[in-house]
């Protein structure tokens, strides 16, 4: 019960913080000057009073991150759409299912190494096109972000065209229709709620990503005016300048958190209502129109459209893996793997260190409370009829969830490590970390506990078996599988961040962590550090190829659990 | 001989949010009988019964009015709702085995009562089973899975597991509907076996079912209880017109 409500306070709190933390600063800007304000110039010695030296606009840094989230839109989107269509309705039913599997997996790939790829890989090749040879700026960045929602936007088309009834089809094919006919025409409109929340989901991630903005973006202050020209987005200017930020500065950084929380919050809610929102009249908006004049009426092209898509998906992201792999193997030797540290960066013992100490302890911290915020919501509260808490404490974990982690990392930073005085530190990081953590593992759990059979719970209840025995020794371990695969989908997670892990532990190389008070990096911050920051392009290849090699084998795994769990009920069921 | 009434239900009322699923119920219903509950679909006889043992409790939205005695205890009274469970057992529709052994199936309730030597579960779970005549046929697999069974022998283990909580009642939701004949069979024959220590009440959609098994027959039609009686009388003198129809296929 208290655990339960651990979500509701955090995200309050990161409201408040948000809100708080900027007022001031915000207020001796100026309102309008802050939002519309041209230009972002800092300078850390301004303070709250007295006169300010720098300028603190943001309007370059909102419309910069917009367009990037659109053109990553336009990128992954088209894509990832035409990519699902594919899967689902033209792929042979023998292969579609490795396809899907393989996309899943890249899925899992963390998107700090998207970025490092898009830095490595992107960016020359793209200095070919460029007029002027400078090659960072939205195009770059929206590629990039494009690429990683590839796989989500892909999975969500997918998974609705795979829910379309089967009537409609049938009618459709009765009418004479052929089946790439069919397929745009009929079944593609039906869902277009479905591919719309999945676009929504994409918009959402590409706005919070953080040190891929920064790795791409070029990071001048600029409005998008040409797709070569050198920007600066939101998370990237708080990535940025928040270390050794000043008093102004700092709130105004906050103040810019704050406004790209309302934005995030503002897709999401978009993504809500149009996920659960009662089915609309058939081809009566604007896109189904457009849909209906154009797609509609080009099925060939655009069956070729889809196979090209799918292609395209396959190879870019198989290359990733295999350009990443294939550079850091060299590196992989004794030295960097083990070595002491003497100075300079050719080992990542300490990185190593760090993500097992940093894993294990948000594991320690997160599981529980996530795990008790499941029972209470399964099945400590009515199913069918959800109370105002209830329902209060679902949208607290949805909002959490979606929050950008360069949002957590900030909040993390300012609340943990320094009103709370425990410093840039692997305890402050291990903290924040888990606020984005508990939701996570929340969801997984209640997901695995609705898989037990109602009748169970009815079975153990009539026995006069009590609730408390009824959820810990019947509930749990037939909820084992699901549960595995959370710890596993959670761990993810934790290796994958990168924003909030490099705010709160320092982000810097160094010996190994003596405790949980030392600095330090995991794998994920380890290869920004390398290679952003240092240029140790090798070294950070080979840190990703770890990082690559240790969330591919997890997720393997939890598919693996998952198949045998469902091969195993479906005996049973037999 | 009329045997002493152990359930007494009076003026019971029961409304899900709007919807009044069971009106004006009032029975008597006798120790070591069977009693027969019959009737079509979505008239009341589940819901009957699971007002009995108070499963009804977690069906949100769930109003009861009256009273339910059992053994002269008002059951929605201030009694524990998990010891009323150990005193009324219930068989459900589809047999719903726990995912463990065969003997922790049983040993599961128990232990959470209180139950805790191995040698007085052993003696529990090997009686339980032969009440429920399934012991000679798992005693070789007592600790293998349960969902190995066939759904018959599920059915009847789920009968051994409501016996080994020691119940005076037991109540039996269409306990053959999803079972094949010959296992259908077996678990009437059961039924009249458990009456000697027993009070069975038992939900079922067969009509030769109830007349084959039960000594009192009680018919419900939306919600109101129309006839009840001995079942002989009942299906030979029906006094309800509409139960008359139903018995002659008329519905």
């Amino acid at each position: 019960m208290t655990a339960a409500f651990f979500s509701v306070v955090t995200i309050a709190s990161i409201f408040v913080f948000l809100t708080s933390g900027s007022f001031m600063a915000i207020r001796k800007i100026g309102f309008l000057e802050f939002i519309f304000g041209p230009a972002w110039n800092s300078n850390p010695s301004d303070t709250l009073v007295g006169e300010i030296a720098g300028s603190y606009g943001i309007l370059p840094l909102i419309v910069s991150t917009f367009a990037s989230a659109i053109g990553a839109l336009i990128v992954g989107g088209v894509i990832g759409f035409f990519t699902g269509v594919y899967l689902a309705r033209f792929c042979s039913k023998k292969t579609s299912p490795y396809i899907s599997q393989l996309i899943n997996l890249l899925a899992a790939i963390p998107s700090i190494v998207y970025g490092y790829f898009g830095m490595m890989i992107v960016l020359p090749l793209l200095s070919y096109l460029s007029p002027t040879g400078e090659s960072t700026g939205t195009l770059a960045l929206s590629i990039v972000l494009g690429l990683m929602i590839v796989p989500t936007v892909t999975a969500l088309t997918k998974s609705s065209l795979e829910n379309v009834d089967e009537s409609l089809y049938e009618c459709a094919a009765a009418l004479g229709l052929s089946h790439d006919k069919a397929v745009f025409a009929i079944e593609v409109p039906s869902v277009q709620r479905g591919v719309m929340a999945a676009l929504l989901l994409g918009v959402g991630r590409a706005l919070g990503e953080t040190l891929t903005s920064v790795m791409l973006a070029g990071n001048k202050v600029n409005y998008p005016t040409s797709l070569f020209r050198s920007i600066r987005t939101i998370p990237g200017n708080v990535a940025l300048e928040i270390d050794g930020a000043g008093e102004l500065q700092l709130g105004a950084l906050i103040g810019s958190a704050l406004v790209l929380f309302v934005l995030v919050l503002v897709v999401f809610g978009m993504y809500n209502i149009v996920k659960n929102s009662k089915k609309k009249q058939q081809g009566q908006g604007i896109f189904a129109k457009l849909w209906a004049n154009t797609v509609a009426r080009f099925t060939k092209a655009s069956k070729v459209v889809s196979i090209v898509s799918t292609g395209i998906t396959i190879f870019v992201l198989s290359s990733i893996v295999v350009l990443i792999l294939l550079n850091g193997a060299p590196n992989l030797g004794r030295q960097f793997l083990t070595g002491t540290y003497s100075g300079g960066y050719d080992t990542i013992a300490a990185p190593i260190v760090t993500t097992m100490m940093y894993v294990l302890l948000t594991a320690l911290v997160s599981f529980p409370i996530g795990v008790c915020t499941a029972i209470y919501l399964t099945e400590y509260t009515s199913r069918q009829k959800k109370g105002r808490i209830t329902t209060l404490i679902e949208i607290a974990i949805d909002t959490l969830s979606g929050i950008p982690s360069v949002i957590v990392g900030l909040f993390g930073v300012v609340v943990f490590a320094d009103i709370l005085g425990i410093g840039t530190s692997i305890l402050a990081g291990c903290l924040t970390i888990s606020l984005m953590i508990i939701p996570l593992t929340s969801r997984a759990t209640q997901e695995a506990l609705r898989l037990v059979p109602e009748s169970y719970r009815e079975g153990a209840y009539a026995l006069g078996v009590g609730k408390a025995r009824t959820t810990f020794e019947l509930l749990f371990p037939s909820a084992i599988p699901g549960l595995l695969t959370m710890v596993i989908l959670a761990v993810g997670r934790m290796l994958s961040d990168s924003a909030a892990v490099m705010f709160t532990m320092g982000g810097v190389l160094g010996p190994l962590p003596t405790g949980y008070l030392s600095q330090g990096s995991t794998l994920s911050t380890a290869i920004y550090v390398l290679g952003y920051q240092h240029e140790y392009y090798g070294e950070a290849y080979a840190t990703a190829s770890i990082l690559i090699i240790i969330v591919l084998s997890l997720n393997l795994l939890s598919t693996f659990i998952l198949n045998r769990f469902r091969r195993s009920s479906r005996l049973r069921k037999a | 001989m009329a045997n002493r009434t152990i359930i007494k239900v009076e003026g019971l009322n029961l409304f899900y949010e709007e919807l009044q699923a069971l009106s004006n119920v009032n029975l008597d219903i006798a120790e070591k009988e069977i009693t027969a509950f019959i009737g079509p679909s979505g008239c009341g006889k589940t819901t009957f019964l699971k007002c009995i043992n108070r499963m009804n409790d977690l069906v949100p939205g769930c109003v009861i009015e009256g009273k339910i005695s059992i053994n002269d205890v008002d059951i929605y009274g201030n009694i524990n709702v998990d010891m009323l469970r150990r005193t009324v057992g219930m068989v459900f529709q589809k047999p719903n085995v726990f995912p463990m052994s065969v003997y922790d199936n049983i040993a599961f309730a128990p232990r959470g009562h209180g139950t805790r030597k191995k040698a007085d579960l052993d003696a529990l779970v090997i009686d339980s089973l032969t009440r429920a005549g399934l012991f000679q046929e798992v005693k070789d697999r007592l600790h293998k899975p349960a969902d190995e069974l066939s759904r018959g022998q599920q059915q009847r283990l789920c009968i051994a597991r409501a016996l080994a909580i020691g119940p005076e009642i037991i109540l039996m939701d269409e306990p053959t509907s999803a079972l094949d004949p010959i296992s259908a069979e077996i678990i009437e024959g059961l039924c009249r076996e458990l009456k000697e220590n027993y009070t069975v009440l038992l939900v079922t959609h067969n009509m030769q079912q109830a007349a084959r098994v039960s000594d009192k027959t009680a018919f419900f039609l939306l919600g109101q209880c129309l006839e009840f009686g001995e079942t002989s009388q009942v299906f030979s003198h029906p006094q309800n017109e509409e139960f008359q129809k139903y018995i002659s296929g008329k519905f």
